[in-house]
């Protein structure tokens, strides 16, 4: 008996000291999409760069959180190997996790001198809390050294407290993607209002087929729909109040903007049936099976859907409320890190210059990633597919970065912030809170944040 | 008489000597064997359980937002935070549910199912085995199977309610926050009563058959020969089942997240689950740390208490 009561003391003190289990698995969208081109650059050529390399081998380890199609996670694979095979003096080893297991274990492995480079959200919960605690490298000099034009916009995004300390990611967009065989068999076109919206989805929704399909079991959906709503009623400067000045969160429009699409669009059956135990994945098969006739998301995903459909797709940004300028979601979706600690900061500075360089824009970027760099952009020679060059289009002029477009909110917005969206969201849906409950409890988040001085600098 | 004495003295003290020093040595021996064998394991213990478990404690008494190198003594302000933070009340009602229903329920099945095997049920180790494989899965593969059965949009049990005439019973199984705790609870359920089949059946092969006998010839029914020969019989793994249940409900975290994320809303949440939240997603190491602490005191408080309760029925 002294036996088991010392075996079950055991098993309680590993059980519960030990906070309880595992590392979890994600969906979360990686977001940290190989950097991309610049023009002009002094290493283009690997002889050039390789001339500058350390004198020994040099190997760099480079965290990432992993893509959601096995076969890009592959594509990245190769192109680092590729690096690898251009630059004996220097070996990158790429690690890809989930991007939850990523920050469970990065401040460890940052501690531990593990990691040289690292992928994740410039937004004020993850990479200003890394700039916080001292544990980013000042990128600036290799800005100076490499010449990198990089967009003024992003590279705001990427300074914290006046520090530079990071190289933007991939220009990203949310909107709705749609199945354009489908939208030509009912003579629809692109909607431009939501009265258009709502004609066209009532109308599939009477064939049976889902109108939209938006799966929130990972929470995190919820915050990009968001984004399109409120982003189209108040415009970029109204969200700049919001995150900046002292708009808040619970006014009429952010209320409104939540109704629209948690409550109005949900009881309207225009989603999947029980959106909040639908998984990302399992809406965009029922987009890809022609299932359903749209599906809102990002467009880091069109070189998934590229892959997985074979209908046409089209691509058109949350058309106009009541009169609205139409102003979708976009910005940054991630940056690449250096640790402040990292022994090879210079080695990863010349595969971060490798990486930016036109020729593996052109070569992995555009086509093979389909992620569009934060930079002046070359597209000449480039074949992409039509969905992709519809995005480039959009967003090339502007570069996502101008009052034509909004702000994917929660890539600006500190974590509590962003985990009352997640769980709020799920619950409007549900009929448990009112939007008006769901706008209040984002500005007390937002409120408490901002006392803590976990909110954005305005640029 | 002296020389003699003397000489007797001196022949028994080496005598004596002698023997001692063979005392000591089997001492010396079986404390060398005792570090031996204990030692290692020990060692990982320690290392791995005790000083964490220290490290826990001392990151609850702080304010640390896990990145920054210095960490704020707070004393006990953060458990005093938990008392009026509602999300946590709410976690820990959720752990309370799945305390009564995740403990009593794969208990009652597998007992009664180890009950049946060892009754003398043909198959009893394929049986066995089959019971158990659940155990072995990884928690992730179970909760992405049950994901599936429950799926709204193909999942095999609405269409078996469908195909029934149910059609009103179908639904999000995971995303009402009316049935995501307990449809989470019964994956869980699923993937453990295994495991109380083979402890329960271990421990009824221990009972003397002579017992059971005995009991028929004085005309006990069958309940009365469970609750008066094999309850008590088995009484010692019952304790521990139960010990090892309960306090796995208090800290149950993988198999909700990889099910449900904690949502819909916060309706599967529990302690572990927030507290895993507090910690790395809003970056409040000390307070996910307090609650951690949290979960530990009242596993070690349940254990404790059971065991009591266990010895007392005992010296009865």
């Amino acid at each position: 008996m002294k036996r088991l009561s010392a075996l079950s003391i055991t098993a309680v003190l590993a059980i519960a000291a030990c906070g309880g289990g595992s590392g979890p698995p994600t969906q979360r969208p990686a977001s940290v999409a190989p950097p991309a081109s610049h023009a002009g650059q002094a290493s283009q050529d690997p002889a050039a760069t390789a001339s500058t390399a350390p004198t020994g081998p040099v190997e760099i380890t480079w965290l990432v959180g992993i893509a959601e199609d096995p076969d890009i996670d592959k594509q990245a694979q190769a192109q680092v190997q590729e690096f690898n095979d251009s630059h004996p003096n220097i070996q990158v080893k790429r690690e890809a996790l989930d991007n939850d297991q990523l920050r469970t274990i990065l401040q460890t492995r940052i501690g531990a001198g593990d990691v040289d480079l690292f992928g994740g959200d410039t937004g004020p919960g993850f990479g200003g809390v890394y700039a916080k605690a001292g544990l980013l490298a000042d990128l600036a000099p290799a800005y100076e050294k490499y010449g990198w034009e990089t967009f003024d916009w992003a590279k705001a995004r990427c300074t914290y407290a006046g520090v530079l300390s990071c190289v933007p990611g991939a220009v990203e967009e949310v909107g709705i993607y749609y199945n354009k065989t489908m939208f030509d068999e009912k003579s629809f076109e692109e909607p431009q209002t939501l009265e258009e919206f709502r004609t066209i989805m009532d109308a599939f929704k009477a064939d049976g087929v889902t109108p939209l399909a938006f799966g929130n079991q990972p929470q995190w959906p919820a915050g990009h729909q968001f984004s399109m709503t409120l982003s189209n009623i108040i415009g970029r400067e109204g969200l700049d109040e919001k995150l900046y000045g002292d708009s808040p969160w619970n006014d009429e429009d952010t209320v409104k903007a939540i109704d629209i699409y948690f409550r109005e669009f949900q009881e309207a059956g225009y989603f999947p049936r029980d959106p909040n135990a639908v998984t990302y994945e399992d809406a965009n098969a029922l987009f890809y099976a022609g299932k359903a006739a749209m599906v809102p998301t990002g467009t880091w995903l069109v070189a998934e859907i590229t892959d997985n459909t074979d209908f046409e797709v089209g691509f058109f940004p949350f058309p106009s409320i009541d009169g609205s300028k139409i102003a979708p979601p976009a910005g940054l979706g991630g940056g690449s890190f250096v640790a402040a600690n990292s022994d090879n900061k210079d080695a990863a500075f010349e595969f971060l210059d490798w990486l930016l360089s036109d020729e593996v824009t052109k070569k992995w970027s555009l086509p093979v990633f389909n992620t569009i760099p934060a930079q002046p952009v070359d597209t000449t020679g480039v074949e992409v597919s039509p969905l992709f060059q519809q995005v480039l289009d959009d967003l090339a002029e502007s570069s996502g970065e101008t009052s034509d477009f909004g702000y994917n909110i929660d890539v600006l917005t500190p974590a509590g912030f962003n985990e009352q969206m997640f769980t709020g969201f799920q619950e409007v849906l549900n009929g448990t809170i009112t939007p008006q409950e769901q706008a209040d409890a984002l500005q007390e988040e937002y409120q408490k944040a901002k006392a803590a001085g976990e909110t954005l600098e305005r640029p | 008489m002296t020389g003699s004495v003397a000489s007797v003295s001196a022949g028994a003290f080496e005598r004596i000597t002698r023997r001692r020093g063979r005392v000591r040595g089997r001492r010396q021996t079986s404390w060398a064997l005792v570090a031996l064998f204990v030692g290692p394991s020990l060692a990982l213990y320690v290392l791995f359980m005790i000083v964490p478990f220290i490290g826990t404690l001392q990151l609850s008494l702080s304010a640390w937002d896990g990145f920054a190198p210095e960490k704020t003594p707070v004393g006990l302000a953060n458990y005093q935070a938990l008392l009026g933070d509602e999300d946590f009340w709410r976690a820990l009602s959720n752990n309370v549910v799945w305390a009564v229903i995740g403990t009593a329920a794969p208990i009652a099945i597998g007992l009664a199912l180890a009950i049946v095997l060892w009754s003398g049920a043909g198959f009893r180790t394929g049986f066995r085995a089959i019971y158990f494989l659940p155990v072995i899965l990884p928690v992730v593969v179970i909760g992405l199977v049950w994901g599936w059965i429950y799926n709204p949009l193909f999942g095999v049990l609405n269409t078996a309610l469908e195909a029934v005439g149910l059609d009103d019973w179908s639904r999000g199984w995971l995303g009402d926050p009316d049935t995501a705790l307990v449809a989470v609870l019964i994956a869980a359920i699923w993937s453990t009563f295994g495991f109380c089949v083979v402890m329960f059946l271990a421990g009824l092969q221990g009972i003397d058959l002579n017992l059971v006998d005995a009991a028929k010839v004085d005309g006990a029914n069958a309940w009365q020969r469970f609750r008066h020969v094999l309850l008590p019989g088995i009484a010692p793994v019952f304790t521990f089942v139960l010990t090892i249940t309960l306090v796995g409900a208090f800290s149950v975290f993988d198999i909700v997240y990889v099910m449900t994320r904690g949502g819909p809303g916060t309706a599967t949440e529990t302690m572990a689950g927030y507290a895993y939240k507090m910690a790395f997603n809003r970056n409040f190491a000390g307070y996910g740390s307090a609650i951690s602490m949290v979960i530990a005191i009242i596993s070690l408080v349940l254990a404790v208490a059971l065991l009591r309760f266990r010895e007392r029925g005992r010296t009865r």
